[in-house]
């Protein structure tokens, strides 16, 4: 037996003394059953232990500075963060999942949206405008699977649209049975159609 | 539309004339009813060259609506 099996089966001695012979038994058998590598490993561990144990200052040091250091290669390579976590998702979607409910996610992404909420708008719209079809995809199944919700927003997106006379609720009544195409009406003809609808909503006020 | 300016200029003179009470209601109504016929006949007018469009050839032409004074 050679000396790292030595120690490491007195300690497994030590650590149960009232196991009695059947105890040493099975603890020379596991002795046995373990290969030189993983001996190596297991006293590697150990000597890693009570190293942690005996300098927690510089153990807290150096940990600090690996995660200083991991930080840095994450910032100088965001893209291939980026994709490693993309990928890693698809392929643990469960976890993911769990992680996209989870408080954690929640206060981080708020934080960071209440920090650089003007850039995460608009990458959001470059993100919608670039890939049309998933975001309309991802859109419609939302709605399949909030119809309560999906019927209150739009109410509210139409109550919204009516009052500040949009674009579209311009358009929408312009092009109302007539075959024209929203595309078909020219900007001017809006802002007279809005003029027009607000006046008529002041006389119909006053009466 | 090529006269939506004027008809822009003749809401905005109607809107102040209506805050100052020069004009009564019923007059502003009907004062704004006339913007409305306004943009229903720019409509016809657009709906008439998308069809024309559409048609090509085959397209009837109407004189009243092709006169530049109504074109969209």
């Amino acid at each position: 037996m050679s000396a790292h099996s030595q120690h490491a089966g007195r300690r497994s001695q030590a650590a149960s003394p009232d196991t009695g012979r059947a105890g040493i038994g099975s603890t020379v058998l596991l002795e046995n059953s373990l290969s030189e590598d993983e001996r190596r490993k297991q006293l590697i561990r150990e000597k890693n232990r009570r190293f942690r144990l005996r300098h927690p200052e510089r153990v807290k040091a150096d940990n600090a500075r690996r995660a200083k250091a991991r930080q840095e290669w994450a910032d100088a390579n965001r893209e291939r963060v980026r994709e490693q976590k993309r990928q890693s998702a698809l392929r643990h979607p469960e976890t993911a999942k769990r992680y996209q409910r989870s408080e954690k996610y929640r206060l981080y992404h708020k934080a960071r949206y209440a920090a650089n909420s003007e850039s995460v708008k608009q990458r959001a719209k470059k993100w919608k405008d670039e890939n049309k079809a998933r975001h309309l995809e991802t859109v419609r199944r939302w709605q399949a699977s909030h119809p309560v919700r999906t019927k209150e927003l739009k109410q509210k997106c139409k109550r919204k649209a009516r009052t500040t006379l949009s674009d579209s609720y311009v358009k929408q009544e312009l092009a109302r049975k007539t075959t024209l195409r929203h595309s078909d009406i020219p900007q001017e003809l809006v802002e007279l159609k809005r003029a027009h609808l607000k006046i008529h909503r002041q006389l119909k006020a006053k009466k | 539309m090529k006269n939506a300016q004027y008809w822009m200029e003749y809401l905005e003179r109607l809107a102040e004339a209506q805050e100052k009470g020069a004009i009564k209601p019923p007059q502003a109504v009907e004062m704004n009813n006339t913007v409305g016929k306004a943009i229903s006949l720019a409509k016809t007018s657009l709906e008439y060259e998308r069809m024309k469009q559409k048609l090509g050839e085959k397209a009837i032409t109407i004189p009243m609506l092709e006169s530049s004074e109504t074109a969209a």
